[in-house]
């Protein structure tokens, strides 16, 4: 009977992942054929197939869209890596990359950037998102990390307080600059796949593939950490330690990807708390559905960008915080009838 | 050839254990020996020190002076994999939100056995199997934890522990929101399951039903111990626990033969 059941499991888990990396590679193909040039599934064929297909169509096709498109799965998968991570060692069903602070710091670095030195695109703008959110982290593990009782509580705490004070410093930045700069900032604080380019995305693509990797040779650990640390000490995980190192590996991946996308909220609340609906997160089919999940979610979240208004562009953070929204609502809403 | 210095040498032995939060005190100078092999219950009244001596005993809490050891080994010496491959412990709650399935948590079991890149094995599966068996929770393998009542938790945890294998299980007050007849179910499995226990019990008849051993402990220090018969006196009772009682013989005898001490409190005594 047991065996069933496990065997039952194993087969839900397989499909689920079967689904997910079909649904993932679908996606990633069928993104290509949107957006302001008008561009048929042949077409996204025809660029992979036919090598030398030098026309206009393929190659924005194999220029901009393809970058972008992968650079959106990316960040989703990393997005909703990062979430399923602290959503975990800090047993809260709230916990998100954006509440310890990570994309305020990130924002007050290119803030700062732009303000005094007004430089407003390019490399030295993601650097300094990147020292942004490197410095939240830092501060962040100054506070909590030899704290030996209550660690959750002063790291969510703590957090929340960083996460105000850089964007108070933001705010003061952003009053005394000119207009044009502030449009900028605005532009870029909504999060936009915009900017891909070939060159510069083996970076996230180094983080996020090895903080998965470390994520999934963890995982019986983090598993360990949803029981509570009484119970995951019993069980041989040093837990201040290793909540302080997945707190680094997922601000890494943030940093990364606020520094070269911007501020994009909620995917890494969400796409967990979906995942967890149909399958345990405690098996390697679980983590990596969560991660393909967030990157598919994400490359339709920029298609909608690029194709909802005519020749213009909406920023990525506005529609992930409005679909955000409704399913967080949503989730209280059923919650509440479920007790 | 070993037996006899086996039985003798305790598998845990604390020693002038103190520990305290913030200047108080709340441990004082505890001496306590754990042979193996034996089922030993831990009582005292609310607020005595019970969960942190038991805290100690699992290096949630570092003494602030004393000495326990493990098999000889300073428990604080041990690398924290190698402590938890001999030492399983069962706590009272075990909150989960987060939809993990009792296969999951009873195969947590294995985490202190595994390196960090090895993945199951069928010899693996097998004894999460077995242990499920044990525990009866063949019909709930594949539901999420959360949605299990209290008394199978309790039995889903036994199984991790079944599966980590341990010399010594500790429990921490296992039972004591579940109902009479889970409370004396998950007793037993425990003591079925052939090591050697340390566990706090609220029911003294209950205590007294189970240990070999139990050891009893007030304001951060131990004042009894001995064999249920021997500690569960009526002096105890009124000195310790603060209740009028009689004690009497349990019609029925322990597995070992001996007689069982059943208590019977009286009331309108305060």
């Amino acid at each position: 009977m047991v065996m069933n059941n496990m065997s039952a499991v194993n087969t839900r888990h397989s499909l689920a992942l079967c689904i997910s990396i079909a649904a993932a590679l679908f996606s990633l193909f069928a993104a290509l054929s949107f957006g302001a040039a008008e561009t048929s599934l042949q077409d996204v064929l025809n660029s992979f197939l036919l090598s030398n297909d030098a026309s206009f169509n393929s190659r924005i096709i194999y220029e901009l869209r393809m970058p972008r498109t992968l650079l959106a799965f990316l960040a989703g998968s990393g997005l909703a890596i990062a979430g399923l991570i602290l959503q975990t060692v800090t047993r809260n069903p709230l916990a998100d990359p954006y509440l310890f602070g990570i994309s305020s710091g990130a924002s007050f670095g290119v803030v700062l950037l732009m303000a005094f030195a007004s430089i407003s695109a390019g490399f030295m703008l993601s650097a300094a998102a990147l020292l942004g959110s490197l410095l939240a982290m830092s501060l962040l593990i100054l506070i909590a990390g030899r704290q030996q009782s209550a660690q959750v509580e002063l790291m969510l705490l703590a957090g929340v307080a960083l996460s105000f004070l850089f964007s108070a410093f933001t705010s003061l930045l952003l009053y005394w600059s000119d207009p044009q700069a502030v449009a900028a900032i605005l532009f870029w604080t909504l999060g936009s796949f915009a900017r891909a380019q070939w060159a510069t995305l083996w970076l996230p693509l180094l983080v996020i593939t090895l903080c998965t990797f470390v994520m999934l040779s963890f995982r019986r650990q983090l598993n360990a950490m949803l029981l509570g640390d009484e119970s995951a000490i019993t069980l041989g995980v040093r837990v201040q330690r290793f909540r302080i190192l997945m707190l680094v590996l997922s601000s890494l991946i943030t940093a990364v990807l606020v520094a070269m996308c911007g501020g994009i909220g909620f995917v890494g609340l969400m796409v967990p708390h979906i995942v967890r609906f149909f399958i345990s997160q405690g098996t390697i089919a679980g983590l990596l559905v969560t991660s393909l999940v967030g990157g598919t979610f994400m490359v339709w979240v920029d298609v909608l960008s690029r194709s909802l208004l005519k020749n213009q562009e909406l920023p990525v953070g506005v529609i992930t915080a409005a679909i955000g929204s409704v399913f967080f609502l949503s989730l209280l809403f059923f919650r509440k009838r479920r007790v | 050839m070993h037996t006899k210095s086996a039985l003798n040498t305790p598998l845990l032995n604390v020693k002038n254990v103190s520990w305290g939060i913030a200047n108080k005190s709340i441990l004082n100078n505890i001496n306590l020996q754990i042979s193996p092999g034996k089922f030993v219950g831990l009582i005292g009244p609310n607020g005595a020190g019970k969960s942190s001596l038991l805290r100690c005993l699992y290096r949630f809490n570092r003494p602030t002076s004393g000495q326990i050891t493990f098999n000889n080994h300073d428990i604080w010496q041990l690398k924290s994999e190698d402590y938890a491959k001999q030492v399983a412990v069962v706590l009272q709650e075990t909150p989960s939100q987060f939809n993990l399935s009792v296969f999951d948590v009873i195969a947590l079991g294995l985490t202190p056995h595994k390196s960090l890149f090895s993945s199951v094995t069928s010899n693996d599966k097998q004894k999460i199997t077995q242990a499920i068996n044990t525990v009866g929770l063949e019909q709930h393998s594949n539901q999420s934890f959360e949605s299990l009542s209290g008394g199978e938790k309790q039995r889903a945890l036994i199984a991790r522990a079944i599966v980590q294998q341990p010399q010594l299980l500790i429990m921490d007050e296992p039972t004591s929101h579940l109902d009479v007849k889970y409370q004396i179910q998950v007793m037993e499995l425990a003591k079925s399951i052939g090591v050697t226990v340390f566990a706090s019990f609220h029911d003294l008849n209950l205590a007294a039903a189970m240990c070999d051993e139990l050891v009893v402990i007030k304001n951060g220090e131990i004042t009894h111990t001995g064999t249920p018969t021997e500690v569960l006196t009526e002096n105890m009772l009124g000195d310790v626990f603060g209740v009028c009682a009689q004690v009497n013989s349990h019609p029925q005898l322990s597995k070992a033969g001996n007689s069982i001490p059943h208590i019977t409190y009286f009331y309108g005594y305060e």
